[in-house]
Order: C-alpha cells, then structure tokens, then sequence
C-alpha cells in the first residue's frame, strides 16, 4: 500500500475544507471498497485520505411517498435490508443487494458508489434510470446534480474534485410505474459484464413512458432511447417487449476484451433488457404477456 | 516398590472401532484443529531474528532486451540493504532448469535474474532485500529499467513461424541441444503402426482440441524463508512446497558451491500447492543466495499479482488427433500430433509431455498408438506440473473421438467404452503403451455411474421444463500414481517410533498440502499397532529428520507414505510382539493388538494396555525378556517402500510402465444450457473411482469434490489472455474468475461411489488419489454439453462468450 | 482527532476482547495490523485486490475482508478475529468445520468461519443457497465447498443444541 496521509473530518464543512485544500490530491474514503484495492494497485494515487465516517448522520436513509434519501455513510447492506426502501423503491433494494459480495457490502456505501462511477458498477445505471438526485457540498456551497446527467463515463462526473456527495435521492417506484435491474456476471460477485435498468409506466394497457439504460458495456451508464421508443404508446406484448430488448443490443457499442467480444455483449443486453423489461412490466402493474 | 518401577493403571477402555481399526474411518484432520483456531504456521506466518524481505523486480514486457537498470534510487532508500542485479548474483548462481531438460536434452534455460534478455510478462530482472515487505515493495518499484522492446510470439503457430523472433537464440544456434527455432524438442509414445491401421479402419474420427492456459490459484502464494548458518555451513530453507526432499537436491544446481548436504528444508503449513510447488523457483534460489551472502534471514513471499504473473500454470495444448475402430467397436488407432505452449522457460514442458502421451490412450486397449508432440517456446508464463499432469488435455480429446466415434457407430458411448476397457478378470494386461494394468475394477466403476445418472433416461439431450437444454456426458482416466522414470526411482521411507508411555510418532517425508495424506498415515499406522489416532502424532517434511520421500505429486502420496509408515509400524509391532508375548506367556500368533491394547486372542483379560508395554519396555525387569531385548529395547520402527512394477521408459518409443499402479476413474455429469446466455451449467454428477482401500473416505470426498470443481473453474470460468504483445490483461482476481461457492454445484457424498479394488502390494490394498476427478471433468463436460446441444465445441474454456456464439450460429439462442 | 492529515496516527482497536492503543502508518491496513502489532496471524494474505476473502474478519459484528479497510477506519472499534472465537470449547461453527472437513489446507478456513459465524448469528438456520451466496466472497481452491456448506449446516445444528440445553 501506497504512503498516505489519513485525515477524520467531523463535520461536512470540515471535509469539504480538506477536499478543498488538496485540490485532486485528496480522495474521500466512505466504504473504501473501491477506493483501496485502486491504492494499493497504484491505480489511483492520493495524497490524503479524507476518511468521512465520523461525520454524524452519514448513515442514515430516509423514505417518504416520494423518495428514498441515501446519506453518504449508508452501506449497499442497511439499503437492501431496510423495509421501507424494499416497499417503496424495491429495484434500489434489490441492486444493492447483488453489489459483489457479503463483506463488499458491509462496508461499502451507495453513495461513494455512484460518485466512483466505476463504468460497471451497478448504483450509477440506477441513478440514471431513476434519474435521481445527486447531492453534493463543497466549500461554496451545495448543488444538486441529476443522475442523467450527472456521469460522464470512465470515472467522470458531474463532479470536481472538492466536491462531496453527501446524498442520493431516488423517487419511489410504485404501479402504475415499475422498475427492475438486471445484471450478468462472470462468476458470483465479479463486476458485471453487461447490465440493465428498466422503467416503465403503464397508462392502462399502454406503456406511456419507460426508460432503459444499459451498463457495464460501455464508459458508463447509457439510456437507449431507441429501445425506448420501440415501446411508447404501445401494448408491452412479449413481442414488443422483445423488439425493445433487441434494440437495446443492437444500438449498443461494446469493446471486445478478456470477457468476451463485443457481440456477445450484445447479445448478453438483449437477454438482460427482456428480463428487466418483462420486470418492470409486471411490476407497475401490467398483464404478464 | 520405588516410582520408576510402578505401572501406569490402566486407562478407561475406549470404544472399539468399527472394523477394529482406523483405516477406513473417517478421522477428521489431524491439522484441523489448528486451522480452525488461526494456529496454521504457512511460511508468511514465520520469523527469525533479523529476517530480511526480498521482494523481485519483474518484466512489464513480454519480450526484450535489458538495457541498463538504475537501482540508485531504491538503493537510496531507507531500509534497504540492497539491490541486486544478474551482474551481481552471477558468481553466486548457475543457470538451472528442470533435470529432465538439463540431463536428458542437455540446456538449462532459465536464470534466477535475466541476463541479457527477459521473455514474458513478469519475468525476474532484479532483486531487492529490505527491513519490512513494504520497503521493499516501494523499492522495487524505483528500480528503473532501461528495455529495448523486442517482437513477441504468444501462440505456438505464432513463434513456429520462419520469421518469428527467437526467444532463445542461443539454444536455437547450438548444435548439440534439440531446440530449433522455438521449438524446445520432439517426441512420441510409440506403439504398432497407426497409419496402417487408420488405413484399415471401418470409421475414423477426427478433431482439432483445444486447451486453455489456467493458473491453479493455491489460496497461498509461493513463498520461502532461507537462513543460513556460518559456524556449521548449512542452509535451512523453509518453503511453501510439495517437495521437501526434492529441494536440497534441485538447489544446488543453480548455487554456485552448495552441496545437498548443506541444505536443510523445513516445512511449514503450506495453503495448497496443486502442482505449483513442485519444483524449484527463482525464489528459492534468491533467497538462499541472499541468506548466504548477507548471513541473515531471507523471507520472500510473492503476491498474487505475482502469482497470476509468474506463479506457473496448466499448460494450454492443441490435440489433433484421429481415432480409428472397427465395425463392431474395436478400437484400433489413436494417432496424436500435440503442440505445447510452453511458454518462456522450459520448466515442466517435456516432462508433462512425455508422462501424459504415454497414459493418452486412456483406460482403453488400443494397439497402435502414436502420440508426436513438440514443445513450443512462447512469450507468456511458462507452465508446470498441474493437477493432472498433461493428462486432462488429451483425455478432452480422446474422450471425445469416443463419443463422436460412437456416434457413427450407432453405439451408446458407455457401451463403446466397456467394449474396449479390459475387464477385472481379463487383469493383469500390459497395454501397447506398456502400461501394466493390474488389480482394478474399471467397469464396476462405470456401470455404477451409468446407474446413478440415469444415463439411459438423460443421454439424448432434452429440453428441461424451464427452458434449457439439458445433456448428459463422461469422462475417464487412467491416472499414474507416482512414477520411477520421472525421478529415477520411486520410494517413501517412514520411521515409527514409541515412547516409554505408549505415545507414538512417525516421521515421513512427505507434505501436506492438503490433501491430508499425514492424517492418512497416521491412520494406517495405528490401525497396524491396533491403537487409536489420538495416540499418534506425525512429523513431516523436515529433511532434517524425516526419512526421504520423493514428495506431493502423480497420486503417489498415500501409497508411498502410507505403505512405507505401515511397514514401518509393522517393524515396530514386531518388537512389542516378542516383548507381549514373553511377558503375558502367549506365543506371538495368538497377540492380537486392538483398542490401545495387546492381548490373548484366546482370552481377552490376558493382556497389556500399550503404555503398560511401553513402560515394561522401559522399566520392566530385563529377566522377563527375551534374550535378544535384554540390554534395550528398540522401540523404533523403520522401512523404505519402493515400487517393485514401475519401470523405466524406453526414450525411444516413449513407452514402460512408470508408474507403480494407475487408478480409474470415470466422471459423468449433466449440465444445463442457458440458451439466453449461453451459461453451461452442471447440474448433476456421478463419480465412480477405484483406488483400492480407501483410508479415509471423507478426506477422499474432499479431493474428489475439490478435484472436480477445481476443473469446473478451468472449463467454464478461467482463462488467461494475452495480447498480441505478450500483455497480460486478466492478471488479478477482480479479472481472473476462480469459482466462488455460488458458482458450482454441490458434490453430495452419495454421487460418489468408490470401487475398492486392493492393490496387494501396499499396506492396506490403497492406490493413489487426488487428479483423476480433476482430468475427467474436462471430458465430461465437453461431451454432456454436446449431448445438451448437439453441438461439439473443440475449445476451452466453455464460458458463455463462446457457447453463445455457436447457439446462435445453430439457430436454438433464444430470446 | 482533529481534522488535520497525518501520515501516522494512534489508533484504539479492542481484539477479541482486548483493547490496546498503538501507533500506525496510515497506510496501515486492518489485516496488516491484525498480524504485525497484535500478531494474529491466523488473518491470511491471499490477493491483492480484496477478492480471496481470507482475511475476513468481523468488525463490530460484521464480516469484512479485514485487507479492504483501513486500521485508522476500525480506531474505536471492535475487531473479532479467528483467534477470538473459542472459549474453554471451539465455537460450534470451529468444531463442526473439524470434524465435517470443511477444511483441507486451511488457508481459507479462518475467513470461511468468520463469515460463516456472521452467517449464522444473523440466520440461524440457512439454505444452501443463502450459504454459498453469503459465502461467495471467500474464495476455496481446496474443497470444492460441499464440506464447507455441510460444515454450515452441522454448526447451525450445533448451535441450535447449545441453545436447547
């Protein structure tokens, strides 16, 4: 492991100070799941760790009607345990559910997740499915970021480098609105290969609007508004529902690499955006085609 | 009466064993409870005063020649005590490589620190000795090295090329050793005339196989401790190895003034081996180099980056091979070309060779075999001798012409396979290969996975009720327990000892791995004393004490270390027989010796606990002995176990029968295909192994479960890759996928059937055991997915990056 | 502590039991702490990228893989290693990994029975399934996992018992 300087801010200001101060030469440590084996690898070189588990009230997630409110000490496990957030945004629930393993999820935050913005990484496709909310504070203050905007690809966000997520706010998710992620992994716990968020609201029999993302495939979290458009307006028959999972694959523009050519990763969208789809379908409440 | 002369009371009498002995119970390991707690001892765990930590600079090239190295700036820091290049370990060190190249094709390939060139990713260019791994790691990396980049070659086609680059241009140009160009060597299993026969054949089947470059992965990196001591001039090397006895004979090859018998090798815990730690690293001649010169400890563990790198793995092979049979099934021709990626060193690449094309006919008795195969140098990692040793390759060829052959036959597959396996009373048979065949049970074996797989039912291929496809398959093995050609001969030796209060140890040279061969030994021997487990202790591995054995490899472990502590427990009943016998005035027929105790087979309240014989042995009135045990009694048991049916190899035909005994074994699995994915997954299996007395079935279901799912990681889930450039771009386990307990199915005990047929030869009748699970999973699977199918994938691994693919190309994808 | 970076700092961490105060790097990873300053070396090094799982151990309760967090991040906290699990008796899941062979080399086996005492305290009577999946970051190259999964299965049994008496 690198040298490294170790800082424990108390409050938000005082993690914003020292962001602030290093200018890119601090990194925020939350569950640090990503962050060290980055270190140790000498993937990511810092000059300060800003270690922001002792700042009160980092932890905690708050649902109402509308939204599920992740504080930046939250970890992927308190989020998938917690009733509410099971209830009233069960896609969230369920992803971080499936982040890597048992002991990754221990300790790693959902927030520290999406401002990593690792391009395979499950909460940022989340995030701009759901289009969430971004909260972030630095010295001048706090802005509030939208999750389909806010990713850039490769590890670049909305956000600077004195910047501090310190909440993630997703909607709820309930019918006629359904949501649903699928991911496929090479083996348990490894970083998926290819993934898919769907959303869809149903106007009667007729999907009204919906969402896609993929992810994992490419530099970051990509809407397929093709695919999309594919399904507005009509019946999500198992036809349709297809026609839409097909486009997300073949608009998609993989690399080929270790884990396999970039048709295969094709192919692997189109079975996960069916499966998602067909999901989502039934979960705002649509007849199972 | 004074305290000496008192005899111990008698304990609680224990609880008789079942069949009146340990072996054949299953006795939990006798290591395990200091795992459980966090007492294991692996070689990191280790310290001396003062000790050292070396730490290699390795290539980021796969292939290129070293310019210039600057250790100023590592050598500026803190904490080191120095950096070493090849210029400066030179007249320390020799350059050194596997005997079998060094005697039998005359080059030694590999140096501890390149030279002049390195040739694959990862390969040693300097070393670092430090106070702390940290300091050393960071120092490390401030060595700057100066490469000139050169061509790579990362296939065998590739570097088989007329204009590829040489990676050894001096063994190319040398006239007396057989490389040419980067083709290390030739040779052959030789056997009748196969393109006669093939010309006569009814059907001929053919394919192009291909294997994939695996990394064992044990949890535990290599690792080594080398202290050296000046007053009386040994060097003690702790290691993290399957060869205790093997290393103060491979050291001082590459050690410039160091005899065996100034090497001392202690074994610590080791955390699997698998074949990785078989031979002889640069890491242990670094650091026993580095001991030397500076008198202090030298620890050197790599990491698994290194591991991944450089750590050594399972060669990857193209088989072409045909198979010709007559009408009714008669199997008449195996004909073989084989090219090795051998990758940078020559290491392991003939030896696997060469033992695995003599065993490559399988169990079958097929008269003309001709197995050509050439060793190819290439820029990746070089291999070693993995689980299986060069047998899971040609057996995923083999066993599936079988399947194909059947095919055209219209022939069950099983059918076909009992047609051209001998029977038990057709046994002993020397196959053309010049494999002895004795004493085993092969169709037993099959007939009882046949039945426990519902193979008539599931054999056809089916579509389950969610959707997938779904197939059955085999795979078999006739796997070499030990061989004496590979080493010169083949032997264990063991001495068993007990103390005044009945306590008794015996020392082994052999290791444990993991397979729990020291708690099989001590089951033997106190089922031969008639005594229990608890009473035993061991002692392996430590060449300063143990007797030699010539160490973890080829299934040869429990037969060798086995027998050798159970004649050596027989030794030492035979003392304690004649001393029972004047003592309780019953002729030594008539002992019987069971529960701790030796007594009257006549009446049972004639007799001795066994502390009141150790302590009549000690203390007891020398009147009352025999003659010949008065003046001492020894209780020291010793013997040796050499092999009596191995034999040497003709280098000419590359024929013999090596091996001490060779065990079945046949796998069958079924497997279910995704057809939204491709994922292959096994969902069933049935195992039917013979391999004799089996010591210890629950220790021999863990290595037949771990055995399998070991392979399954290689078949559906592992791969190295390499760019063109030699880069290796899955070097870490983020991106090299072991299988995690939710990634492969769960082997129920009943799914595995033994068929113990004894081998009379050894103690207890048991055979070896530990890769034949291993190699038939790579058929199995290969020819259940075809099953499931109906399609024959020629190419590992069967991740689903490359079923699907095929799936949609035959029209059954699925959406 | 202040907010001010520092590249050592003095760290409180209570070891199965027992509380001392040392002063680290702060580069100094629990796992290496565990096993250079409180020398339990039962807690095993067997990657480099928080992937093997052998160096799982309990943090205030909770199973993490000890080389993916920072010494500085456990100050003030509870740190339950292998080493801590037997009492006067080994701990059911130690005694039912023994003798069911859930263990062959070992080098996994201390981080197999963290997780699988966390398991176990949080579901005391698991599938197989929610087994392998809770355990699927602590990698066997041994066992092919049944034994480790019946090894489960029996220590429930046996905690169950110890609660029944």
């Amino acid at each position: 492991m690198q040298s490294l300087s170790y800082a424990r801010p108390s409050s938000i200001q005082e993690a914003c100070s020292l962001l602030d101060e290093f200018s890119g030469g601090a990194v925020v440590l939350a569950g640090g799941q990503s962050l060290l084996p980055l270190l140790r690898l000498g993937a990511a070189i810092t000059d300060c760790v800003v270690d922001v588990n002792h700042i009160e009230g980092g932890d905690r997630i708050v649902v109402d009607e509308d939204h599920v409110e992740v504080g930046f000490g939250a970890r992927h496990v308190d989020v998938a345990t917690d009733e509410a957030v099971r209830e009233r945004c069960r896609v969230l629930a369920e992803t971080a559910g499936h982040i890597g393993d048992t002991q990754v999820r221990n300790r790693g935050t959902l927030c520290g997740s999406i401002a990593h913005a690792d391009p395979a990484g499950d909460p940022p496709v989340l995030a701009t499915l759901l289009d969430a909310e971004i909260v972030a504070a630095s010295v001048s203050g706090e802005t509030t970021y939208r999750g389909s905007s806010f990713f850039h690809g490769f590890y670049e966000t909305e956000l600077d480098e004195t910047e501090l997520v310190t909440a993630v706010r997703f909607p709820t998710v309930a019918p006629p609105r359904g949501a649903a992620y699928e991911k496929w992994e090479p083996s348990e716990g490894a970083y998926p290969v290819a993934t898919v968020g769907a959303l869809v609201e149903l106007d009667g029999d007729l999907v009204a609007d919906a969402s896609l993302v993929a992810g994992a495939v490419e530099a970051g979290p990509t809407p397929r508004p093709e695919a999309v458009e594919l399904l507005v307006g009509r019946e999500p028959t198992e036809a349709t529902v297809t026609e839409a999972a097909v486009a997300v694959g073949e608009h998609a523009d993989p690399i080929d690499d270790a884990e396999g050519t970039a048709d295969f990763k094709r192919e692997l969208l189109k079975t996960l955006a069916k499966r998602a789809l067909l999901a989502a379908v039934e979960r705002a409440g649509g007849p199972t085609p | 009466m004074s305290e000496a002369s008192q005899v111990p009371a008698e304990p609680a009498a224990k609880p008789a064993l079942e069949t009146g002995g340990a072996v054949g119970q299953r006795v939990p390991s006798k290591r395990g409870r200091a795992f459980v707690t966090g007492s294991g001892r692996y070689l990191d765990d280790l310290d001396r005063p003062g000790t050292l930590h070396a730490r290699f600079v390795r290539s980021p090239h796969a292939h290129a020649r070293i310019v210039d190295i600057d250790t100023s700036e590592a050598e500026a820091m803190a904490g080191v005590e120095l950096v070493w290049t090849a210029a400066d370990i030179a007249p320390y060190v020799r350059p050194f490589s596997h005997p079998e190249n060094t005697k039998h094709l005359g080059f030694a390939d590999e140096n501890v620190l390149a030279p002049e060139r390195v040739r694959y990713v990862g390969d040693e260019v300097a070393i670092v000795l430090a106070r702390d791994r940290n300091t050393a790691v960071e120092a490390a990396e401030r060595v700057a090295v100066e490469y000139e980049v050169l061509d790579a070659v990362t296939t065998p086609e590739a570097a088989l090329a007329p204009d590829a680059p040489l990676l050894h241009p001096e063994l190319s140009n040398d006239p007396d050793v057989p490389v040419e160009g980067n083709r290390i060597c030739t040779g052959q299993t030789l056997a009748g005339d196969t393109t006669s026969a093939l010309e006569l054949a009814d059907v001929v089947v053919e394919g192009t196989f291909r294997t994939n470059k695996t990394n064992p992965s044990p949890l535990e990196p290599h690792g080594v401790l080398a202290e050296w001591d000046e007053g009386d001039r040994t060097l003690t090397l702790w290691a993290s190895t399957q060869v205790p006895h093997r290393l103060p004979e491979l050291l001082p090859s590459a050690i410039v003034g160091l005899e065996p018998e100034d090497v001392v090798c202690k074994l610590p815990d080791v955390g699997g081996g698998f074949g990785a730690k078989i031979g002889r690293y640069s890491h242990d001649v670094a650091a026993s180099v580095l001991a030397m010169v500076t008198g202090r400890p030298v620890k050197l563990v790599l990491d698994r980056l290194e591991e991944l790198r450089a750590g050594r793995g399972r060669y990857d092979e193209t088989v072409e091979a045909r198979l010709g049979l007559a009408a009714d099934g008669e199997m008449l021709a195996f004909d073989v070309d084989m090219t090795q990626n051998s990758g940078a060193y020559a290491n392991y690449a003939r030896v696997v060779a060469k033992s695995s094309a003599l065993t490559a006919g399988g169990p079958y008795l097929i008269p003309n075999q001709h197995i050509r195969y050439q060793n190819v140098y290439t820029n990746v990692m070089p291999g070693v001798a993995v689980r299986g040793f060069g047998n899971p390759q040609f057996m995923f060829a083999l066993e599936q012409l079988v399947d194909m052959a059947a095919e055209e036959l219209g022939m069950d597959p099983i059918e076909l396979r009992l047609r051209n396996m001998p029977t038990k009373a057709e046994l002993p048979v020397r196959t053309a290969a010049g494999l002895k065949f004795r004493d085993t049970d092969m169709h037993t074996c099959v007939e009882r996975v046949r039945e426990l797989i519902d193979w008539d039912a599931e054999r056809g291929g089916r579509r389950t009720a969610d959707g997938k496809l779904r197939g059955v398959g085999l795979g078999t093995v006739m796997q070499r327990n030990g061989n004496k050609s590979a080493k010169g001969a083949d032997f264990a030796g063991a001495i068993v000892t007990m103390d005044r209060h009945g306590q008794v140890r015996v020392f082994t040279g052999t290791a444990n791995i993991g397979t729990g061969v020291e708690t099989g030994v001590v089951q033997i021997v106190a089922d031969t004393l008639g005594v229990s487990t608890d009473r035993v202790d061991v002692v392996i591995g430590d060449t300063d004490v143990t007797p030699e054995d010539m160490g973890v490899w080829a299934d040869r472990s429990t037969i060798f270390a086995g027998t050798a502590a159970g004649h050596a427990a027989e030794d030492l009943k035979a003392t304690l027989s004649r001393l029972a016998a004047a003592l309780l005035d019953v002729p030594e027929d008539d002992l019987v010796f069971a529960d701790d105790r030796v007594r009257s087979s006549a009446d049972p309240d004639v007799g001795l606990s066994i502390e009141e014989l150790a302590h009549e042995a000690t203390f007891g009135d020398q009147s009352n002995r025999p003659e010949d045990l008065r003046g001492g009694v020894s209780l020291v048991g010793e013997a040796r176990f050499e092999t009596q049916q191995g034999e040497f190899m003709d280098e000419e035909t590359g024929t013999g029968s090596v091996s001490h005994i060779y065990t079945f074994s046949v796998l069958a699995v079924a497997v279910e295909v995704d057809p939204t994915t491709g994922e292959v997954e096994v969902v069933d299996l049935a195992v039917g192994e013979d391999a004799g007395t089996v010591i210890n079935p629950m220790l021999a279901e863990g290595q037949i479960q771990g055995g399998i799912v070991q392979a399954l990681g290689e078949v559906l889930l592992e791969s190295y890759h390499y760019e063109s450039n030699g880069a290796l771009t899955n070097g870490t386990l983020v991106d090299y996928h072991l299988p995690t307990a939710a990634d492969v199915p769960l082997i129920p005990s009943d799914r595995i059937v033994h068929v113990e047929t004894p081998d009379p030869t050894t103690s207890n009748g048991q055979k070896g055991l530990g890769e034949c699970a291993t190699v038939t999973t790579f058929p199995a699977v290969a020819n259940a997915l075809a099953d499931a199918t109906g399609i024959r994938f020629y190419e590992l691994p069967y991740t689903p990056s490359r079923v699907l693919p095929r799936l949609v190309e035959a029209g059954l994808r699925e959406l | 502590m202040s907010a001010e970076p520092r590249s050592t700092l003095t760290v409180t961490i209570t070891v199965n039991d027992d509380e001392t105060t040392e002063t680290v790097p702060a580069r100094t990873l629990l796992s290496e702490y565990l096993r250079d300053y409180r020398y339990l070396t039962g807690t095993h090094r067997g990657c480099e990228t928080a992937k093997c799982g052998a160096c799982t151990v309990l943090l205030d309760g909770d199973a993490v893989k000890s080389c993916n967090v920072l010494a500085a991040q456990a100050d003030g906290h509870a740190v339950t290693t292998v080493e801590g699990l037997a009492g006067d008796d080994l701990s059911p899941v130690q005694s039912a990994f023994w003798e069911t062979h859930g263990l062959q080399c070992g080098y996994c086996t201390p981080g197999m029975v963290m997780s699988a005492t966390a398991l176990l305290r949080a579901n005391p009577d698991p599938t197989d399934d929610e087994i392998r999946s809770a355990l699927a970051g602590n990698l066997c190259r041994c066992t092919g996992y049944t034994k480790i999964v019946e090894s489960v299965h029996e220590a429930a049994d046996r905690r169950r018992e110890a609660a029944d008496e």
